[in-house]
């Protein structure tokens, strides 16, 4: 009995509510619509003249980017007669979002871009970027000096530079570096290791005296652990996971790393060092490989030991940490990885390209982009050394503007430090950069084109056999495997490809 | 349930009774074993979230916290006014989108039914054919930012995703079902077309519509794609995108530790755990509420008849 009455209520009550639904979507949805996208127009055709559009990525979204962007317009606006607009977009979109910009040729003046996100050598070949090569000389002089030409030479593409480059550390720093308790307790001594077969015996005392859940090398499912090409003098090239070329040698060709003799060397070395048991039973998941290192978990890694690393290292598993550089420096692509470029859209290239000069020149202008303003996101600790610290109660986590990403911005060795400990490293750094050797193809540039489907395959075969540079494969078995799989799915075509590419372009040079 | 095909004369009370038992105690037992593997994920979810990730990777997941925590929450809500925010919006752009694109999508599709519509093999193309092809990402990113204006703005949550193509379909198949006599009752007894539709056809087909209504609302709340192609201020930043970018941008500064100077060292499993149970708590409601209308729905079917 209840049931028809309920309904003829609920009937009506459902036309009460479409109606009211109704009525709340049409003004919710077209009211605040209308001005914002009015508001939009606006922003982006006054941008072009009043305010440089900068595009960039970012750790977090920071409430006092609109306060950074006022301070910094008025520091441009004195200097260039420009103001700036702060785009920054996350991180895990970034490249997704400026892919599409670019597709639709959306209006902007500046954006990062790199070989690892927003992909530089792309974004040239689609015409997304502008040459700069002249401009940047004539409006940018110091900046142009203050990068070496072997830096610039990696950012060329058919000898134009397409994007200003922001330094940082372009070696690969290739060493070991170890917990120092590890190294304190068995006796580790630098001075006496000068090749990574050195480590042997301070290995084996690992192995005997820790639980077996410490590892003497960290290691990972994902290749992490394995040593790195230029530690055997194998450099990368055309943005394959196997072809390689030899760094010492000036008309180096590319060849598969099956027939890098040194290469087959060293999965050897490795082999005979996961059968001794430093690798520990099996590599760790890739995913708990940062847990494993904050519990001290392994007694030495194989990785980037810039300067400086020992007190980053710390800052983030709070224990000490001790480190040593094994293999010569060789300049790669490096630079090409922290690269700020200009939009082909923009109707403001000059400003854009004073607005580099000033950035990677002027320390107020740089630093005040990287860590916000002055008593308000930072103070100063130590002013003579350059050392900044956070104002109190104001933490890393909470701090209303702390993108932490200097790099991101301009040239990092103008960048205050975070850290009392890290003062100098700029100065090692740049060290380490000017002294590092170019490699043979600075420069050269793979269009992967003519052989996309021949690299997508063997990339995944590669990916099956990533631990096979931490040993975990019966080396006898495996290589002469993943060779035949490699080959039979184009590894020579690829090759030969490459070596094509890299002919004509020594030729032209 | 199976009383009337049995006699009496074949099995005794007592026999009948014990496989009674033994079939219900079959069902129970089979039944319980499919709610807890549907239940313990969620469990074990909750457990990790208010676990340490030390804990988890070296002792694996369990069902009751280890070394009990809240900071994987303090990490994701850090900023607690951002996630209120992007809840609000969250919740306005379901609200509002989901019942009026079902309404939209529901007069589509009973338009498509009527017999005295003109246009409705064209119309019925129209949607069937967007099912199969669509403008493609940039064509439409073009469409929405430059001739639209809708970047950034709350209508670029709701509007592109109104009307469902398959959707439409589904809701033509309920409306079909219906008898003719019934509509053309209706006419004779003077009741216009709105009100034939609003009073005769929905009540009529509340399972079909509360489906749709389903997955509207679930799209709705999932949705994070298209705030990732046309959201970049962060007050319009719906909760999934907002933690979406928040776990990625934590798996993000693992690859940047090269480059970056100190690193902020975020708890990375069970801030990923928390982020599950943030992201589904209030669309749980949703399900007990649209139910109502399917069980009802259902015994209006079967009085029809």
């Amino acid at each position: 009995m209840s049931d028809p009455k309920m309904a003829r209520i609920s009937r009506r009550n459902f036309l009460k509510w479409t109606g009211t639904a109704l009525a709340a979507s049409g003004l919710a949805a077209c009211a605040p619509a209308a001005p914002q996208a009015q508001q939009g127009a606006a922003t982006t055709g006054a941008a072009a003249t009043d305010a440089l559009v900068y595009y960039y990525g970012t750790r977090a979204n920071f409430k006092d980017v609109a306060v950074v962007q006022e301070a910094v317009s008025k520091f441009l606006m004195d200097k260039i007669g420009v103001g700036i607009q702060l785009n920054p977009l996350d991180w895990s979109t970034y490249s997704d979002k400026m892919q599409l910009k670019n597709a639709a040729s959306e209006k902007y003046d500046m954006a990062f871009t790199a070989n690892w996100t927003n992909d530089y050598y792309n974004n040239v070949k689609n015409g997304t970027l502008l040459d700069i090569t002249d401009s940047l000389q004539k409006l940018a002089p110091t900046l142009w000096k203050d990068v070496n030409p072997g830096a610039w030479d990696s950012a060329r593409v058919q000898k134009k530079v397409y994007a200003a480059i922001n330094q940082q550390t372009w070696t690969a720093n290739f060493g070991p570096r170890c917990p120092k308790q590890y190294a304190d307790k068995y006796g580790l001594d630098w001075d006496k290791i000068n090749k990574l077969e050195d480590m042997e015996p301070f290995w084996e005392a690992v192995k005997n005296g820790e639980p077996a859940d410490v590892k003497a090398i960290g290691c990972d499912d994902k290749g992490s652990g394995a040593i790195w090409g230029v530690y055997y003098k194998a450099g990368v090239i055309g943005g394959s996971s196997f072809g390689v070329i030899n760094l010492d040698d000036k008309d180096a060709k590319a060849m598969p790393d099956w027939e890098f003799q040194p290469w087959v060397d060293t999965l050897k070395m490795v082999k005979k060092w996961n059968d001794a048991g430093y690798y520990g039973k099996e590599p760790w998941p890739a995913a708990d490989f940062a847990a494993k290192e904050r519990s001290a978990k392994y007694a030495s890694h194989f990785h980037n030991n810039k300067p400086g690393v020992e007190a980053e290292m710390k800052s983030i598993t709070s224990f000490d940490w001790t480190a040593k550089i094994l293999a010569k420096n060789y300049l790669e692509n490096g630079p090409a990885a922290t690269m700020t470029g200009v939009n082909k859209q923009t109707t403001n290239a000059d400003a854009c390209i004073k607005y580099f000069e000033q950035v990677n020149t002027d320390k107020d202008l740089y630093n005040m982009l990287c860590y916000g303003i002055e008593n308000k996101h930072w103070v100063w600790k130590d002013k003579e050394k350059g050392v900044i610290g956070l104002p109190d109660g104001v933490t890393a986590e909470n701090s209303p503007y702390n993108p932490n990403s200097d790099w991101m911005f301009g040239n990092q060795f103008n960048a205050y430090y975070t850290d009392p400990s890290k003062v100098g490293a700029w100065e090692a750094t740049r060290k380490l950069n000017e002294e590092a050797t170019p490699s043979p193809v600075v420069g050269f540039v793979f269009d992967q084109t003519p052989v996309k489907t021949e690299l997508a395959q063997i990339q995944a075969i590669s990916e099956e056999y990533k631990t096979l540079g931490t040993g975990f494969f019966d080396l006898d078995q495996a290589l002469p495997e993943y060779t035949k799989r490699a080959k039979d799915s184009g590894a020579d075509k690829v090759i030969e490809e490459i070596n094509k590419q890299l002919d004509s372009w020594r030729a032209s040079k | 349930m199976s009383n009337a095909t049995r006699t009496p004369k074949m099995r005794s009370a007592n026999t009948y009774w014990l496989s009674n038992l033994v079939g219900q105690g079959a069902i129970n037992l089979f039944l319980l074993a499919l709610s807890l593997a549907c239940l313990l994920p969620f469990v074990v979810i909750l457990a990790a979230s208010f676990s340490t990730e030390n804990s988890i990777v070296n002792q694996g997941y369990s069902l009751l916290p280890k070394d009990f925590n809240t900071l994987a929450y303090q990490y994701l809500l850090v900023d607690s006014a951002q996630v209120l925010q992007s809840y609000l919006v969250s919740v306005t752009i379901t609200t509002i989108g989901a019942p009026l694109g079902l309404l939209i999508m529901a007069l589509v599709a009973y338009a498509m039914t009527r017999k005295h519509f003109q246009y409705r093999k064209a119309v019925a193309f129209y949607i069937f054919f967007t099912m199969l092809f669509s403008g493609g990402l940039v064509p439409s990113y073009i469409l929405i930012t430059q001739y639209l204006q809708l970047k950034d703005t709350l209508a670029v949550l709701i509007v592109p995703s109104l009307v469902v193509g398959g959707w439409v379909l589904i809701l033509r198949t309920y409306f079909r079902d219906l008898p003719e006599e019934l509509l053309d009752a209706a006419r004779i007894d003077g009741s216009g077309e709105w009100r034939t539709f609003f009073q005769i056809v929905v009540p009529l087909s509340t399972p079909g519509l509360a489906t749709v209504g389903l997955f509207s609302m679930l799209m709705y709340w999932n949705d994070w794609f298209t705030s990732l192609l046309y959201i970049e201020k962060t007050a319009l930043f719906p909760i999934q995108y907002l933690l979406y970018t928040i776990v990625n941008n934590m798996d993000f500064l693992d690859l940047l530790s090269q480059q970056a100077g100190v690193r902020v060292d975020p708890p990375r499993i069970p801030a990923r755990m928390a982020m599950v149970v943030l992201a589904i708590g209030p669309i749980l409601l949703a399900y007990p509420f649209v139910q109502r209308y399917f069980v009802r729905g259902i015994r209006v079917g079967s009085l029809k008849e």
